[in-house]
């Protein structure tokens, strides 16, 4: 299934419509019920307004997001944070493992504009396939596709929660593609995730549904 | 660091203020005021010996105050009239001295606490934080896994050197009797005893009954515990049949000593369970077997708490359940934001238990602890079913807003545990606190634990210890004449007729002599 849209905040509301109306029921491993759908593409056509599901999500005032610097700092930082079991930056930037922004993605879309293989893996089976593992990285990687003088990025979202989830997750997408433009002289074109699981919980069923009736 | 230079920065510590020479002298060794009475009377040639020695005095105390103005943590303040010098604590209100090792004399500046919606509420005194001064550097408390230390010198070392510079409450020492069975725990007792005074820590010593093979070694140490040392036995109903002789040994011993005892129900509670100063601690059992600590040796338990003084919330705002909802909501957002800076900070915060542990993740299991206070049980104007349900249903609100946060901040590609636990707070986490409204719960004898009334409040108690899933304590305070046999009884009737976790058994009130058998015979 994928659903397009011009701005993200169009495509959460219609990602949770689709899910309330056509997922599957289902319990996670800790069991909490709510609905799934396999296989859900999201593609937004630019990232004017990209923050606004975190704004809605904040507005409720019942939880807290991470501030928008906070979160840029963990996806463009270069370093672990203590603290943290991963961190999606330490993934793709830091040069002790593989800085696969600055040192592969940047020179390759400059050395061969058209190609497709400017990818950024998060996860790492040396670290992360473990069945003892308490949490790998959902986010499992990002890919960045120069056409037309737009950059059009993609992430690959193994398991993705759609209400409280997606909203950082298309904005970490957009942060990552900014940062790329910038080092390749291009413009930001269109934003895609994959989320394989698509889920949301049923506890959180009556915000859901008031977000699906908001107008713009 | 050598013991007589701790002394004296817990000297300043607790003084705040210059002291000469001859004052700290006075403070820290008893036999120098005996020496001077001394030169009040006597022949010439004893005088110019106590001199002599009071002189020697003298110079042993220069000997520990000069290394500490030399590492800086003293310094030279003026000189009194006689040449005497006065000294001060060289440490400013926002540095704390982390490492007692001079030579590698560590000074961090305190992080800034960031706005929180929680102010208004602490101007009111209805919410304190616990040890505001380290709510974010410091852990409230540990557990150090006494059958991972080769000895009780090593578990000494480990306590001064590592833990008691990363907490600001309590250590729990689990399974101390596989140490018990191997070595004589006098000295350690004696030296843990002033350390976690002079620190200002609590520490709890849990015992498994059941595993005790050294009889000898363990009378010994219990007779020397001492009253600010929380000695807890780990303990199924089981054992009380068969370890009666050596449970009733501990109650005479306890009983005679006019001490409280502590039990932790193995059976209903197989993780550690223990005190501090700010009130009871626990950890999950799901926790202590994860994968991710069980190799460590010293386990973080809580991370922050705050304090919330229910008698002056509903002296305010009477039992309005949003109102104390939304309150506690809004700890919960100040707790979480707090955590976010500790994270980030805790290699540097927590360098000595990450260095013991040789493991970087000291945050994947500890909770953040929501106390209350004066909390209406038994407390004569107020229905306790009103204020268990507020507690109740607020708990419900705080579980369900930590399960989000886990989501969104997993989401986010920020994965860190958000944890919170309630529990009942003691009058000494802070001195601000209303007065306890409390009334205690007397037993003279096991028919009382049958009567209707006792069996209420029991039931209140069991209650609360539900809610509370960060722990309780419930203290039976037993009064009139006793035998430990018929104690024992009543333990018996409480751990097969109450889910309670964690009780205490409280002799202060106990009158007559006891039946003396040496059981060990």
């Amino acid at each position: 299934m994928e659903i397009k849209c011009e701005t993200a905040f169009e495509a959460w509301k219609k990602a949770l419509k689709y899910l309330l109306e056509e997922a599957d029921n289902y319990v996670d491993k800790k069991g909490r019920v709510g609905k799934e759908y396999l296989n859900l593409t999201l593609k937004i056509d630019s990232k004017k307004g990209v923050e606004k599901p975190i704004e809605v999500l904040n507005s409720f005032r019942r939880w807290v997001y991470p501030p928008l610097d906070e979160m840029k700092s963990f996806i463009l930082g270069k370093k672990q944070v203590p603290g943290y079991y991963y961190n999606y930056g330490d993934r793709a930037f830091n040069p002790e493992w593989r800085n696969q922004v600055d040192d592969y993605i940047v020179p390759l879309l400059k050395l061969n504009p058209e190609s497709k293989r400017a990818v950024v893996v998060f996860y790492n089976p040396e670290k992360d396939s473990y069945l003892e593992k308490k949490e790998t990285p959902g986010m499992i990687m990002m890919a960045f596709n120069l056409r037309k003088k737009k950059l059009h990025a993609t992430a690959v979202i193994r398991s993705n929660e759609m209400f409280f989830g997606w909203p950082g997750n298309i904005y970490q997408l957009s942060l990552v593609q900014d940062y790329i433009c910038k080092q390749v002289n291009c413009e930001p074109g269109t934003l895609s995730t994959m989320s394989v699981s698509a889920h949301f919980f049923n506890e959180h069923l009556d915000e859901i549904k008031q977000v699906i009736d908001m107008r713009r | 660091m050598h013991e007589t230079q701790q002394k004296i920065i817990s000297l300043f510590r607790k003084s705040s203020k210059e002291l000469s020479t001859s004052q700290i002298l006075e403070s820290i060794d008893n036999s120098y005021t005996e020496l001077k009475k001394q030169l009040d009377s006597g022949s010439k040639d004893k005088i110019k010996l106590t001199r002599d020695k009071i002189a020697q005095l003298h110079r042993k105390i220069l000997h520990h105050i000069n290394k500490l103005t030399d590492a800086d943590i003293l310094r030279i303040v003026k000189h009194g009239e006689k040449g005497e010098k006065f000294f001060s604590l060289n440490l400013e209100d926002n540095e704390e001295l982390i490492s007692i090792d001079l030579k590698k004399r560590a000074i961090i500046p305190s992080p800034s606490v960031p706005i929180m919606p929680i102010e208004g509420y602490e101007q009111k005194g209805i919410v304190t934080k616990y040890e505001p001064a380290t709510w974010i550097d410091k852990l409230n408390s540990v557990v150090i896994r006494c059958e991972k230390i080769g000895s009780l010198k090593e578990l000494t070392k480990i306590l001064n050197e590592k833990v008691f510079s990363c907490i600001n409450d309590a250590v729990c020492l689990e399974n101390f009797q596989a140490l018990l069975n191997k070595e004589h725990a006098l000295e350690f007792l004696e030296r843990i005893s002033e350390d976690s005074e002079n620190y200002g820590k609590k520490v709890s010593i849990v015992i498994t009954l059941s595993e005790i093979k050294n009889l000898q070694n363990f009378e010994e140490f219990l007779s020397s515990v001492k009253k600010n040392i929380f000695l807890i036995f780990n303990v199924r109903s089981q054992d009380l049949q068969e370890h009666f002789k050596l449970l009733s040994r501990i109650v005479e011993i306890y009983s005679k000593k006019k001490n409280e005892l502590y039990f932790k129900n193995k059976t209903l509670h197989p993780s550690p369970y223990f005190l501090g100063r700010a009130g009871p601690y626990s950890i999950g059992e799901k926790d202590w077997l994860s994968a991710d600590i069980k190799e460590h040796i010293c386990v973080a338990c809580c991370q922050s708490s705050l304090i919330v003084d229910v008698n002056k919330f509903t002296s305010l705002y009477s039992l309005d359940t949003e109102k104390f909802t939304e309150l506690i909501l809004n700890i919960s957002k100040s707790i979480l934001s707090a955590n976010s800076l500790q994270r980030r900070k805790s290699e540097e915060y927590f360098k000595n238990i990450i260095q013991l542990n040789n493991k970087k993740d000291v945050l994947s299991v500890p909770r953040n602890y929501i106390r209350f206070w004066n909390y209406g049980l038994s407390q004569k104007d107020i229905d306790p079913e009103l204020v268990i349900n507020m507690i109740s249903e607020s708990k419900k609100k705080i579980d369900s807003f930590s399960r989000a946060e886990e989501i969104i901040y997993n989401s986010c590609g920020m994965p860190s545990r958000f944890s919170l636990a309630f529990s009942c707070a003691f009058k000494g986490s802070d001195e601000k606190l209303s007065e306890a409204k409390y009334s205690a719960l007397e037993i003279k004898n096991f028919e009382d634990l049958y009567r209707k009334n006792v069996k209420a409040k029991v039931k209140d108690r069991e209650i609360i210890s539900e809610i509370f899933d960060g722990g309780n304590s419930v203290t039976f305070h037993r009064s009139g004449s006793m035998t430990p046999e018929e104690v024992i009884r009543e333990i018996s009737i409480i751990f097969n007729s109450y889910n309670l976790p964690f009780f205490s058994y409280n002799f202060e009130n106990v009158k007559g002599d006891l039946k003396i058998t040496n059981f060990f015979k």
